[in-house]
């Protein structure tokens, strides 16, 4: 039990007490917020949160969650007459070459357009496939250890087989055509801002 | 508003044990009235229905009856003078003639006596969507200690279906601390209000924990186990990979390719399957042999999945989970399995029942029950002695007996001479097996201890105590007959001929709680949902726990 910080009684009962202290996080920041279209300038993605103070805040005193709020997703699809009879029609969906997709870099944020495969026919490496789809939220923290502002990043991500790369990657739609609102939450301890 | 809300479980999202023509009630709130085969009330888990979240209380008078639900506030202190709020949301469905819908309140007193009469906060006879009744600062009166909240229906005329959600009771705070900035706004702080504890960002592992369970332990303040409901957390993935094969077909005649993902034989990583107690199993992808459907699991679903593990009720440490999940398809026969299965140091609860858990993985916490003689009668004459009751839980709380007082241990007076003694013990009892068994029922054993203390002038009383252990649901779908082997473990001490003796069971650890050869059917299945971890899965998170009642440890 501390031998410092604030302890404040409950007169129902009389048993239980709450100690404020430094090590308590503190929310200094939360809400909804709308996801931008466009990269930052650094090209960068996500929205980003100022600390309070102008210093250097260790990583290990900052929480953050980000929700996504509302989110879309965009692919492509070549209908596939099984039988060539028009009894079985199967939609297969594909990576859609006039959509704008993103690969991120974990360690530096920064965020490079992949293009899908165009779908031409005969030539396989033009047609990238899709395991799964769905929206994702966090805090990037771009490899780094202290902030001084928070980046919110937000975005559909879409894991699928790079054909003519031979690869297996994530890569993400933005703004109105990935998730386009978020709910975060930003807490700080050990911090008299 | 005024302070926090009073009312325990005003969401309703705990069940209760109290089923009333097989509807639940949530737990902390009472039926009240006549009930009757022509009342029906209770809990509804739906969206559609609910005015907040996903539940809500329905109400469905189908008679001449009424009957209600209701909770009484035990504030514990004079509350005379001091202001409160009250509410709920009700909506009514359907109504006919008289009948409706009524709110009200009582101030009690100390011993649960009314204070003058109970009051209407709504009378309530035509259909609405879900409206508020509420009063807002009314004031306890002299000697009133506790408020008393219930909502019922009323009339004679029938039928009449209701919802309710959402009640409250504000006020009735002279505590806490305030806080003004200088503009005049102020905040108060309490010790019901959660403080955040811990949070972070922290790296999932690429092994497993040693009880073969995944994820990271986050310490909680203290050395004391924490009731769960005083604790909150939330995790989600930060970064993450993932791991599929994808097999290429050609169609319309070698202009298009389709691509389709499986499971990957290959992965450095494995993939797992994750038990009802949390234990990970590895699960080998097929190999993709042409011309061999068995061997090719195709992958139909793939997400990140992040959670707290809460195989409890109360806890130490928080574990945070997270994996990416899949969903392959498969073809397995269904079969028998052998099981054993151990006491672990912490708890788990039911709709009837509250033990320790029964895990399918030996643990490495060790917990002990102590049984403390009377003064001065330290002497154990007989005993200790040691049976089990085992029986099965079902998903509505009831229970099926299997058998009670078996695998007994009669030590007679082994110990009656003795100062210090541990050992394990063990016997066998022929399970008869149970082949009623559906995928949602769990085993409960109650070791049960007993023995006679005496003094040195050979005063002696009986003693007794018992031990609950319980299993998550096991997906089995028959329970064969084999002999089980129960083992416990005893442990024994006496200050002198004088003082205290006192009498353990263990489990948890190596001093084990367990039984052996236990025989199960489990059925087949076309689906396989698994987990890639660490590197190949989620490799960090961030999470945030928040704690009730904080004491600064």
């Amino acid at each position: 039990m501390a031998d410092y910080g604030l302890k404040v009684y409950s007169s129902k009962d009389s048993s239980k007490f709450a100690i404020i202290t430094p090590k308590i996080a503190t929310i200094v920041s939360s809400g909804r917020v709308t996801m931008s279209d466009n990269l930052n300038l650094d090209d960068t993605y996500g929205t980003v949160i100022d600390l309070p103070g102008v210093g250097n805040i260790d990583k290990d005193d900052i929480g953050v969650l980000v929700f996504p709020v509302n989110f879309t997703y965009k692919i492509t699809s070549i209908q596939f007459d099984i039988a060539g009879e028009g009894t079985y029609l199967q939609n297969i969906g594909y990576m859609d070459d006039a959509q704008t997709y993103y690969e991120h870099n974990k360690t530096t944020g920064e965020m490079t357009v992949w293009e899908a495969g165009d779908l031409t026919d005969a030539d396989g490496d033009e047609f990238d496939h899709i395991a799964g789809i769905f929206p994702v939220a966090f805090w990037d923290i771009k490899g780094g250890s202290t902030f001084t502002e928070i980046l919110l990043f937000a975005a559909t991500c879409y894991l699928i087989y790079d054909t003519s790369a031979t690869a297996y990657k994530k890569v993400y739609t933005i703004g109105a055509d990935g998730v386009s609102k978020i709910d975060y939450v930003i807490t700080l301890k050990n911090h008299d801002y | 508003m005024k302070g926090v809300n009073r009312l325990l479980n005003q969401d309703f999202m705990e069940y209760g044990n109290v089923i009333i023509n097989s509807r639940y009630y949530p737990n902390n709130w009472l039926p009240y009235g006549t009930i009757s085969g022509d009342t029906s009330l209770g809990l509804v888990i739906t969206t559609t229905m609910a005015y907040t979240f996903d539940r809500c209380f329905e109400m469905y008078k189908v008679g001449s009856n009424n009957t209600g639900m209701s909770q009484t506030i035990n504030f514990g202190y004079d509350i005379a003078g001091l202001d409160f709020d009250i509410g709920m949301w009700i909506r009514i469905h359907t109504q006919t003639g008289d009948s409706g819908i009524k709110l009200s309140y009582k101030w009690l007193d100390s011993s649960g006596t009314i204070i003058g009469s109970q009051v209407t906060i709504d009378s309530l006879t035509a259909t609405q969507n879900y409206t508020l009744s509420s009063v807002s600062a009314v004031t306890a009166p002299t000697n009133a200690q506790r408020i008393w909240l219930g909502v019922e229906t009323i009339g004679s005329d029938q039928p009449m279906l209701a919802y309710v959600d959402s009640p409250y009771i504000y006020g009735g705070k002279t505590y806490g601390l305030k806080i003004y900035d200088t503009s005049g706004d102020s905040s108060i702080i309490l010790p019901e209000a959660s403080s955040i504890i811990a949070s972070g960002t922290v790296t999932m592992p690429n092994i497993l924990q040693d009880d073969g369970t995944y994820g990271v332990d986050i310490d909680l303040p203290g050395d004391d186990y924490i009731d769960m409901d005083r604790i909150g957390v939330m995790v989600q993935a930060r970064d993450f990979d993932w791991k599929a094969i994808v097999n290429i077909l050609e169609y319309d005649t070698g202009n298009k390719f389709w691509g389709n993902f499986f499971g990957d034989s290959g992965i450095s990583i494995p993939y797992y399957e994750k038990a009802p107690d949390g234990v990970m199993t590895e699960w080998e992808a097929g190999a993709m042999t042409p011309g061999t459907q068995a061997t090719y699991n195709r992958l139909i679903n793939v997400s990140p999945f992040t959670g707290w593990e809460t195989f409890t009720t109360s806890v130490k440490k928080v574990r945070l989970f997270a994996g990416i999940d899949y969903t392959f398809l498969k073809t397995a026969a269904g079969g028998t399995g052998t099981y054993t299965l151990y006491g672990r140091d912490y708890g788990i609860s039911t709709l009837a029942d509250v033990g320790y858990m029964l895990g399918t993985e030996q643990g490495d916490v060790e917990r002990y029950y102590e049984y403390v003689s009377l003064v001065d009668f330290p002497l154990c004459l007989w005993g200790p002695h040691s049976k089990f009751d085992i029986s099965i839980i079902h998903a509505n709380g009831s229970e099926t007996s299997l058998d009670t007082d078996v695998a007994a241990v009669d030590v007679a007076q082994t110990y009656a001479a003795v100062a210090d003694k541990e050992s394990s013990y063990n016997a066998t009892w022929a399970c008869p097996g149970y082949g009623a068994w559906v995928s949602s029922d769990r085993l409960k054993f109650v070791l049960k201890v007993n023995g006679t203390f005496s003094s040195a002038w050979l005063s002696t009383y009986n003693w007794s105590f018992s031990r609950t252990f319980i299993t998550p649901q096991l997906n089995w779908t028959s329970l064969e007959a084999t002999t089980w082997t129960l083992y416990r473990y005893i442990w024994f001490h006496r200050d002198g001929i004088s003082g205290y003796g006192r009498v353990r069971t263990y489990w948890g650890a190596t001093k084990e709680m367990k039984a052996t050869n236990i025989s199960a059917d489990y059925a087949g299945s076309a689906a396989q949902q698994v987990f890639s971890i660490g590197d190949d899965g989620i490799s960090e998170v961030d999470y945030m726990i928040y704690l009730k009642d904080y004491d600064g440890s």
